[in-house]
């Protein structure tokens, strides 16, 4: 389908929204990558014991049956949160906010229109581990809901979704809720499956 | 020999350990015995970083702010060469703690910038961080500051605070003599989301800083 007719279809999408029981949140309207794929770098901080809990994360939405792929780069020694730098990458460093667990920033073109870069930080300063610790944030669950910001879902105020605000040590939300699956799929629509969303009728899983 | 041997090695391994020991237990905060009995009897939890300070009580976000304000927001700027890419300027009417200008800039790292990379006008934003918009100008809130810098490795120096330069913790907004949290805060039921009557967060600010400052004079 050619670009102009997405969104088309993505705009009439957007305003039948409301009116469907979704509790996902996004942008109006939302920014998109250039390419429905982005490869993801992990930096050489994060520690080993994490990468297959961050790889699992992206393979999590990969599966969500949306038209969109996070693809695993290699390690980046150069690329740093928060520094427009050409890699979106996860790091291992303080975010603006020391408070909490994860934290993405959206590199986007000056009209704000077309993402072209994400950063995830990894808070050292807070425990992360990637077994089932109570007295951990679990890592595989806070890249889950970072990566899904990478894909422009904001925050859900539902506390079963991935996407949820906040949260806790101990809390284990790997899988994708239903709702974070509606909003991957409205973002990033399987095509055969467009016209039906834009009728507003559910989708098919 | 072989003791030796042992000795030099378990030396070597136990200052080895040391930073990892000393990374690892920067979730703990170190309070004097004097500091530790002052929480407790205010019923503040001293530690800084767990829960997450926008959804903590007023009483917890006045403990660990340095300085929180009551200001008017005068005027949004925006840095396209700077690491703050957005200058909130603030006149300050009152500090409720710590003391500080009048005039004051609260630094934001969204917005837009040149990036050296493109070599063109770009944006930033980061999720969920707190924010300001031309709504905001005018506005009186009463703000929870510190001088937290994002500090990627190699640039720390890069992002500094300087004189009278903040970074915004958490903010409420004053509307009709009420104190109303963040729109950020949507979890309903978190102690950040609780809205107050004007009189009755500044009370509750008061109760923590006065007695706070008593103990430790020379700190903000």
């Amino acid at each position: 389908m050619k670009p102009f007719g997405k969104a088309v279809l993505l705009a009439i999408a957007i305003v039948l929204a409301p009116g469907l029981d979704w509790s996902f949140v996004t942008r109006t309207p939302p920014r998109t990558w250039h390419y429905p794929s982005a490869f993801f770098y992990i930096s050489t901080f994060i520690p080993p014991e994490f990468e297959p809990a961050i790889d699992e994360a992206a393979t999590t939405w990969n599966a969500a049956g949306a038209a969109w792929f996070f693809t695993p780069a290699s390690f980046a020694i150069d690329a740093q949160y928060g520094v427009r730098d050409g890699l979106s990458v996860i790091d291992y460093t303080t975010p603006s906010d020391p408070t909490i667990p994860g934290e993405t920033s959206v590199f986007t073109s000056g009209d704000d229109a077309e993402i072209v870069e994400v950063d995830t930080a990894l808070n050292p300063s807070l425990p992360l581990s990637t077994g089932f610790d109570p007295n951990s944030y679990d890592v595989q669950s806070v890249s889950t809901h970072e990566l899904g910001h990478w894909l422009e879902l904001l925050h859900s105020q539902n506390p079963g979704d991935v996407m949820f605000e906040r949260i806790d040590k101990g809390q284990i939300k790997r899988d994708l809720s239903s709702d974070d699956i509606e909003g991957i799929q409205f973002l990033y629509p399987p095509a055969v499956e467009t016209v039906k969303r834009v009728a507003g009728k559910p989708v098919t899983r | 020999m072989t003791w030796k041997c042992c000795i030099v090695i378990f030396l070597v391994l136990f200052f080895l350990a040391s930073p990892v020991r000393v990374l690892g237990s920067t979730e703990k905060s170190e309070l004097s015995p004097e500091q530790a009995a002052l929480a407790k009897k205010l019923g503040v939890n001293p530690n800084p970083l767990i829960p997450q300070f926008r959804y903590r009580s007023v009483a917890d976000q006045t403990w660990l702010s340095p300085w929180v304000v009551e200001g008017t927001v005068e005027r949004i700027d925006e840095d396209l060469y700077g690491p703050y890419h957005t200058k909130v300027r603030v006149k300050a009417l009152r500090y409720l703690k710590g003391a500080g200008p009048h005039e004051i800039t609260l630094n934001v790292l969204d917005g837009r910038f040149y990036s050296e990379y493109d070599k063109k006008i770009m944006r930033v934003d980061t999720v969920g961080s707190l924010t300001f918009s031309s709504g905001d100008v005018d506005g009186r809130f009463i703000l929870f500051l510190d001088k937290h810098a994002l500090s990627p490795r190699g640039r720390e120096t890069h992002y500094e605070h300087g004189e009278g330069e903040f970074r915004t913790a958490n903010r409420y907004r004053v509307v009709d003599d009420h104190a109303e949290p963040d729109p950020g805060i949507a979890e309903a039921g978190s102690p950040g989301a609780k809205r107050y009557s004007y009189q009755e967060i500044v009370a509750e600010i008061l109760r923590v800083a006065v007695p706070q400052s008593q103990i430790s004079k020379g700190t903000p």
